[in-house]
């Protein structure tokens, strides 16, 4: 349902993200996973059309079937909300501080509904008790600072899925919050995507987190993506030597629904850091990085599938080029 | 709610007095003696102990003080030593021109500037918002007396569309009363209404760059959507308290305004105070226009307390 | 584990540094017209210690309100016979030195005082600042007149006035940038190593600050133009027979029907000077606070 090709946006002459080819299946859940600067909160702000004003956008961005960029400001207005919904990260800076609870949950349903008064306020109820708040009629008044950043970023999905969209895009939903509540956010976002046939564009950093919520995962890299595919193939078989890196710098990858043993931890031990816009090397971007780079690697390579659901773009992949 | 208005009014009174000390002392010990300012140096000694003693100035300095500020309260200020008018009684009859055009001011240059901020804080990067942008660039250089004296050139001499000056008081004919008070308004406006459309401006574009105008707009919100629901909105807190600092500007301007075109104000009337070396008037004068002032930031103060909900219920929460 | 010990390839940078000319047009024009606008009045003011085209206060009586262009007298004469010329010139010089004494002084003393209340302890820092916060909403006009009403009009009169106008404003901006240097991790280090406040206050402290006082410095000066024009104008200031724009200004009054057109050349002077200075600090602004820039959407 959600088809990115040939996405490229420049920022300045530079060139932020270089994507040749990713794909959501409606229903399912991406994870888009990469460190800091990895460009994978630009691919989800250009998918929103909320990129800053300097960036240069081309390519396309198909969403059933209809490429967003094309797309003035008023039609984007529409699909946003209406069909795709956002959650970000910081829940207290990403609710305005002056506007009481319902008002912005309700927001959405106001924009692209009929609906008014008393069936509005019902609706942002049930809203506010499909993400399992406490007492949603008390809260209708409220306002965000009175709320717990676990409370606030319910609040957000709950606004987010206002009117019904098909995708949910959420970036760092659970980054800003204490582990403890983490965990509850993340099933939360999991039961919502099932129950109301949504897809979910989950973008994070952790692949830990990726791997409870997710069943397909895109890894991201200097703005390119370096391997895709289904979560289980790349997380027991990963080719790419950047995913293969992640995952050796997370031992102990569980594969049951135990989330404690998912507790994220930062991606360490991967020699040298993430380069600076602009600075990548050319070819393979993360070969001024990976220990078994080689001359070849100045080009960049080409897409190999080892199997249908499985996608990489690695001269010298980990499991030697087979599933 | 009751401690945030507790506090303003403490620090209105706390600053009034000091204000009114700081007065008080700057006029007696700055340069030389207030007699001998008035009547020059080489006047007979016996007007000298003669005004001492009509101005009470034999007395220990913290009586004189006191004496001052009781007479504030009662309404005796004394009298002009050199027109021989009531100092308090002079100061009622001419506030009516000052606050007409004070308020005259208020009206128009803060919807104004509201406006005129927000449009071009939403076309930023447009050359719309730029030319504003501009306007109100050199709308803050140039001085209120000037903008009067072209306004009377053009419009009163010129065109004859309005008269040059004069004052008619609103009850007595509320037309005429207001077509006096046009050119000097709108003398009076100019600079405030580019200051005050510049900081609409620079708060504007602040909001709209915070995250929750990224929400509003990811929920179906056009760009001016957002801005005009949510901005307007959340910009206008620390907008008010930037408005109470015109209110000084305000009163500056109207000092100006009032000499250019002769509006019987107390502007006018602490001006021709100074000049004539009145320090007993200008010491009255300048208090109660400073309490004004502070006064009306008060006001705002407690105004700017019922209007954030997060002071409204720290109190609440903290109780 | 991988092999950590081997030589890791060096990023082939692709970034290069712009050249000088590129990164001159890339100045914001605010800097360039600004900086335009106040070297002229600097100029003009400076020239005019050493030459005007007539001598000061030189009256030609045979050619009173002369209109401009006329044989001699590039843009007229006043009512007194004064080349307008001359006049601005010696008004430039008078604002200059008052604005230069004002600013400079203010400056120093706001941002000690700033500094300092910055520095104070925490119980003291809100009384402190809202006493300056009361300083700010009084308008420098009226402490303008209050010390004229004593001490007597004339330039050291209204300078005064600009200083103590001045003061709170310069205090209450360097006080919130000085707080937040002052709780970084860095600056507290110092405390470890034993340095004292006031060491921190001028070594740390102020050179972060330098940029913002430098904006402040020039949007200062063109409101001390400005009032020290109003003053003049309203015979608080200046006296004659020096020369000052305000003074000129009211001398035009009097002569809206015989010489319309002179009330424009005090007028314009007093306009471009302030414009051309709040433009300088506009730029200056742009220029050293790397934050300012960017207004698109988050």
């Amino acid at each position: 349902m959600l088809n990115l090709r040939n996405l490229r946006v420049t920022i300045d002459d530079y060139e932020i993200i270089n994507i040749d080819e990713l794909t959501l299946q409606a229903g399912s859940r991406l994870g888009l996973v990469g460190e800091s600067g990895s460009g994978k909160t630009m691919t989800a702000k250009a998918i929103a059309g909320l990129l800053p004003n300097e960036a240069k956008v081309s390519g396309e961005v198909n969403f059933d079937g209809q490429n967003l960029l094309t797309l003035g400001d008023r039609e984007l207005a529409k699909v946003r909300g209406k069909r795709i919904g956002f959650v970000f990260q910081d829940p207290a800076r990403s609710l305005n501080p002056m506007m009481r609870i319902s008002k912005q949950v309700s927001e959405a349903i106001r924009i692209h509904t009929d609906l008014k008064g008393k069936a509005v306020t019902a609706k942002v109820t049930d809203l506010l008790r499909q993400v399992q708040l406490p007492e949603p009629e008390t809260l209708l008044r409220r306002y965000p600072h009175q709320l717990s950043g676990g409370q606030q970023q319910r609040v957000m999905i709950a606004a987010a899925i206002a009117a019904d969209p098909d995708l949910l895009i959420a970036d760092e939903p659970t980054t800003a919050l204490d582990v403890t509540v983490q965990e509850e956010i993340l099933r939360l976002l999991i039961s919502l995507s099932e129950q109301r046939k949504m897809s979910l564009l989950f973008v994070s950093h952790d692949l830990g987190v990726v791997r409870f919520v997710c069943n397909q995962v895109a890894v991201i890299y200097g703005g390119n993506i370096v391997e895709a595919g289904d979560i289980d193939s790349i997380i027991n078989r990963p080719q790419h030597r950047y995913t293969a890196a992640l995952l050796a710098a997370n031992p102990g990858m569980p594969k049951d629904d135990n989330f404690s043993a998912f507790i994220g931890r930062r991606l360490q031990t991967i020699t040298g850091s993430v380069p600076a816009v602009g600075r990548f090397p050319s070819g393979c971007r993360f070969r001024n990085r990976c220990q078994h780079a080689s001359d070849k690697c100045a080009t960049t390579p080409s897409v190999t599938a080892s199997s249908p659901e499985h996608r990489y773009l690695c001269w010298h992949p980990a499991q030697g080029g087979q599933s | 709610m009751l401690k945030h208005t507790l506090r303003s009014l403490f620090t209105l009174i706390f600053t009034a007095l000091v204000g009114s000390i700081a007065v008080f002392v700057l006029l007696r010990q700055l340069g030389g003696d207030i007699v001998t300012v008035f009547l020059g140096r080489d006047a007979a000694p016996i007007d000298v102990s003669y005004m001492r003693e009509k101005l009470g100035l034999n007395e220990p300095l913290v009586m004189q003080y006191l004496n001052w500020l009781g007479g504030i309260v009662t309404g005796d200020l004394g009298e002009s030593y050199g027109m021989g008018y009531d100092i308090f009684d002079e100061l009622v009859r001419r506030l009516g021109p000052t606050l007409m055009l004070t308020i005259g001011g208020l009206i128009v240059s803060i919807p104004l500037a509201l406006v005129l901020g927000t449009y071009s804080a939403i076309n930023a990067k447009k050359v719309r918002g730029s030319i504003v942008d501009i306007i109100t660039q050199v709308g803050i250089a140039v001085p209120a007396f000037w903008a009067g004296l072209l306004f009377v050139l053009f419009f009163a001499v010129r065109l004859g569309w309005l008269p040059t000056g004069g004052y008619i008081p609103f009850r007595e004919d509320p037309v005429k009363s207001i077509r006096l008070m046009i050119l000097p308004v709108c003398a009076l406006s100019l600079g405030v209404t580019s200051v005050f459309t510049r900081y609409v401006r620079t708060a504007m574009i602040d909001v709209m760059n915070e995250d929750f105008m990224r929400s509003a707009m990811a929920r179906g919100r056009s760009r001016r959507g957002a801005a005009l629901l949510h901005g307007v909105r959340n910009a206008s807190i620390p907008l008010v308290t930037v408005a109470a600092l015109q209110f000084g500007q305000l009163i500056a301007g109207a000092v100006v305004v009032e000499n250019v075109f002769v509006l019987p104000g107390i502007g006018r009337l602490i001006v021709t105070a100074t000049l004539g070396r009145e320090v007993v008037v200008v010491q009255s004068l300048a208090f109660v226009i400073m309490l004004i002032i502070l006064i009306l930031n008060f006001l705002v103060d407690i105004a700017y307390g019922f209007l954030d909900p997060r002071i409204r219920d720290k109190e609440a929460a903290n109780a | 584990m991988p092999d950590q010990s081997k030589e890791l390839t060096q990023d082939t940078s692709i970034a290069t540094k712009p050249s000088l000319g590129k990164r001159l047009r890339r100045l914001p024009i605010t800097l360039y017209l600004g900086g335009a606008l106040v070297t002229t009045f600097v100029a003009v003011a400076m020239i005019s210690f050493v030459w005007t085209p007539y001598p000061p206060n030189k009256l030609n009586l045979t050619n009173r309100l002369a209109s401009p262009g006329t044989a001699g007298f590039f843009l007229g004469t006043d009512r007194a016979g004064r080349d307008v010329v001359t006049e601005l010139m010696l008004g430039a010089r008078n604002s200059l030195y008052v604005s230069v004494v004002s600013t400079v002084v203010a400056m120093f003393l706001g941002s000690i005082i700033g500094l300092s209340i910055a520095g104070s302890r925490r119980v003291l820092q809100g009384p402190f600042t809202r006493l300056v916060d009361a300083g700010l909403a009084l308008p420098g006009i009226l402490t303008a007149l209050v010390l004229a009403a004593k001490l007597g009009p004339g330039n050291t009169t209204a300078t005064l006035a600009i200083i103590t106008w001045q003061v709170p404003v310069a205090a209450r901006v360097t006080i919130g940038p000085a707080r937040q240097i002052l709780a970084l991790d860095y600056v507290e280090a110092a405390y470890g190593y034993g340095r004292t406040k006031a060491y921190v206050l001028r070594r740390h402290v102020l050179p972060n600050i330098s940029p913002l006082l430098i904006v402040l410095g020039s949007v200062m000066f063109a409101a001390a133009i400005l009032i020290e024009a109003a003053l003049a104008f309203l015979s608080v200031g200046v006296q004659p027979p020096t020369s000052s724009w305000g003074r000129f200004l009211n001398e035009t009054q009097s002569l809206l029907e015989a010489a319309p057109y002179l009330m424009f050349f005090p007028g314009v002077a007093i306009v471009l000077t302030a414009l051309g200075f709040n433009l300088l600090g506009d730029g200056l602004r742009t220029v050293l606070d790397p934050q300012q820039a960017r207004t698109g959407v988050a």
